[in-house]
């Protein structure tokens, strides 16, 4: 299926959660904020929230530099 | 409140002109004590355009001798001046930009020994601090002492400003419920790039002292300078945030 990942399409395993896809990306999910089609997605579930085919996610990386 | 003097009157004119600022916005920031937390690659231009616009006082917090690396983005320091105190050369250029200015340096690092008493002496405070230790310490005395904190943070290309107001927002702890694994205290950063975030913060101040425009309450900007793109994610604050839950307690959103 394809979904969007910060404005671009990619394709994706159906059934994917959305740990699947931070992993797939090598993204430490500590470190960022996801939102799936304008909701946060909370982090404790990023494990049971699948995605379906058309879903948008956006991925905010924590940064703290000064 | 004190009022304009006819010398302010004449430097601030062209920005009281802005609708929905005036005189009123320009005498809100005479009245104003900032506390910002550094002045590097985001404190210094943060301070800077705080000091142009004509804010009324600076607390500024920042330790260390500027170093041949800082160069490339701390624009309040000079060549001139490398192995010398930041803090005293950031002071003396905002003075040069504007003597009416009144700085209180302070140098060393925001700390708990601290934090308090400056948190306590500012009316809103800008963290620009490279080092999550140092941001939390600045959230949860704002939180404590209700004051608003505008959080500006920067990586590579990529720059993040919110406005947080205690009681009205989510906190930073909210937003980072821990210290993010791996974040070291050396990271790629290009002048420009911390430069823009810090301008995207000083405005988000000035909107909230003046009560111009549209904050960011609750929502946190994003953006990433590498494909110019750039958008507004909204915050959720967590029921069981340890630093900010019981203020929601006291007064629901």
């Amino acid at each position: 299926m394809k979904i969007f990942i910060n404005g671009e399409s990619r394709e994706c395993a159906a059934q994917s959660s959305v740990l699947d896809i931070l992993q797939s990306l090598g993204i430490n999910p500590k470190t960022v904020v996801v939102q799936r089609n304008e909701d946060i997605v909370d982090r404790e579930s990023f494990g049971s929230t699948l995605l379906i085919d058309g879903d948008a996610l956006e991925l905010v990386r924590f940064v703290g530099g000064g | 409140m004190q009022a304009l003097t006819d010398e302010e009157r004449a430097v601030y004119e062209w920005q009281m002109w802005t609708r929905d600022f005036g005189e009123a916005g320009q005498q809100a920031l005479k009245n104003t004590t900032a506390l910002v937390s550094r002045v590097g690659g985001l404190g210094g231009p943060v301070c800077l355009e705080l000091a142009a616009a004509g804010i009324g006082r600076l607390i500024i917090a920042h330790g260390g001798n500027l170093k041949p690396s800082d160069l490339n983005r701390q624009i309040l320091m000079s060549h001139e001046h490398l192995g010398t105190p930041r803090i005293e050369q950031a002071k003396a250029r905002l003075l040069a930009l504007n003597p009416r200015l009144e700085v209180s340096a302070v140098a060393s690092n925001i700390s708990k020994e601290n934090v308090d008493r400056l948190v306590g002496e500012a009316g809103i405070v800008f963290d620009c601090a490279p080092l999550f230790e140092e941001r939390f310490l600045l959230n949860r005395a704002c939180v404590t002492q209700r004051k608003p904190m505008i959080d500006c943070a920067m990586f590579s290309m990529e720059g993040q400003v919110t406005t947080i107001v205690p009681g009205e927002t989510p906190c930073l702890q909210c937003i980072y419920p821990e210290i993010p694994p791996g974040w070291k205290r050396e990271f790629p950063v290009f002048g420009a790039v911390s430069c823009a975030a810090a301008c995207y913060g000083v405005m988000e101040g000035i909107k909230h002292l003046s009560g111009m425009g549209a904050s960011l309450k609750g929502q946190m900007l994003y953006f990433d300078m590498r494909n110019m793109t750039s958008y507004r994610l909204p915050l959720q604050r967590r029921p069981d945030c340890p630093i900010c839950s019981q203020l929601w307690k006291v007064s629901p959103p």
